[in-house]
């Protein structure tokens, strides 16, 4: 198994345990999943992007769309506690 | 003469992990609207994990990737011409694989013309760029001045490894030369080194371009066996930068997916083991 699949499994596994973690903890807000996943995969990228720069520049793309999600969450959040 | 042949490109893995991403973005969307209409708030973060992951496989599977009988197929015919060259001009002598001095500086691989059991410890040819070296004063100094095969997979290497083997110590070199050639390049499955006062020697399994190797070993064996095959290659250019010596390649042989890979220091053995 090469090393983008690797990542890709490990990633998938711990937003799995992550998921069933705070769905146990009864956490309700999808901004607070958002963030972890975000975190999660911030953390195993950069922990396999020190054997190869090149996925790091590769997934920024990815990164930027799923910060551009979290930012909207936040936004949306932010708009509720407004109102 | 042999004509290179190459195996057909094997079907691709893509199409698969493509079909996966989508169905996991879809199924993440469902499962998301699902959570929204039964008010099931924590059914969502299953979703959206599923979306996100479903989005990286279909992203990663648009990224170009490229079929290792791909990689074999541009490389046969050049190295099937240095085959040529090496068995018109060059006698049965060892290459001897120059240090590098300076961190851009491209490996080189110098193989003598005449047989010579014991060069110098230092084969000073960093102002020469022609092919074909010719010095009546000295026969150390006559023969052919190649470009290391693996010299352009090493520089590769380096940079999907954020470093220079020139900065690396003979301690730390063969830690760095097995994941770059494992991890970043995923040339090999598992590089094994030694470093000894006499000199390095390599074990190499191979991996996904086992095909390549063979072909190479079969098709241009003098390249294989005297400057070493790219992935042999490689391996003697990050040691040779990161010793900052010359070294000679005593042989390498390519057999049942293990490229053996033995190397002198040129000039006698050096004071630093490990």
């Amino acid at each position: 198994m090469g090393l983008v699949e690797r990542y890709v499994l490990s990633y998938a596994l711990a937003i799995v345990v992550s998921d069933l973690l705070l769905m146990v903890m009864g956490v309700r807000e999808i901004e607070i999943y958002y963030a972890v996943y975000l975190i999660e995969f911030l953390v195993s990228l950069e922990l396999v992007a020190s054997c190869r720069r090149s996925l790091g520049r590769n997934l920024r793309p990815i990164i930027i769309v799923f910060l551009l999600g979290f930012a909207y969450t936040v936004a949306q959040r932010i708009l509720q506690i407004l109102s | 003469m042999h004509h290179a042949s190459v195996d057909v490109p094997s079907s691709m893995l893509g199409g698969r992990q493509r079909v996966l991403g989508v169905s996991l973005v879809a199924f993440g969307v469902l499962i998301a609207v699902a959570s929204a209409v039964v008010g099931a708030a924590s059914l969502s973060g299953l979703g959206l994990a599923s979306f996100l992951i479903g989005l990286l496989l279909v992203y990663l599977d648009s990224r170009p990737s490229f079929a290792p009988e791909l990689v074999e197929a541009s490389l046969l015919s050049s190295l099937a011409n240095v085959e040529r060259i090496m068995g018109e001009l060059g006698p049965r002598t060892k290459a001897i694989y120059l240090k590098t001095i300076d961190r851009l500086d491209v490996p080189m691989v110098f193989l003598p013309l005449e047989d010579n059991p014991a060069p110098p410890s230092g084969l000073n040819l960093s102002g020469e760029d022609r092919l074909l070296v010719i010095d009546s004063d000295d026969s150390h100094r006559t023969g052919l001045l190649l470009e290391a095969p693996g010299a352009s997979l090493l520089a590769l290497m380096e940079k999907e490894l954020d470093l220079n083997f020139i900065d690396l110590g003979s301690e730390d070199f063969l830690n760095a030369i097995k994941s770059g050639m494992v991890e970043s390049l995923e040339v090999a499955a598992d590089v094994k080194g030694a470093f000894t006062q006499d000199g390095v020697s390599f074990r190499i399994r191979d991996g996904p371009l086992r095909n390549m190797s063979r072909s190479i070993a079969r098709l241009a064996p003098n390249v294989a066996s005297r400057l070493g095959c790219p992935i042999c290659s490689v391996a003697i250019c990050a040691a040779v930068k990161a010793i900052k010596r010359d070294l000679i390649l005593e042989g390498a042989t390519h057999q049942a997916g293990v490229h053996s890979v033995t190397l002198r220091f040129s000039g006698g053995s050096t004071d630093g083991t490990s």
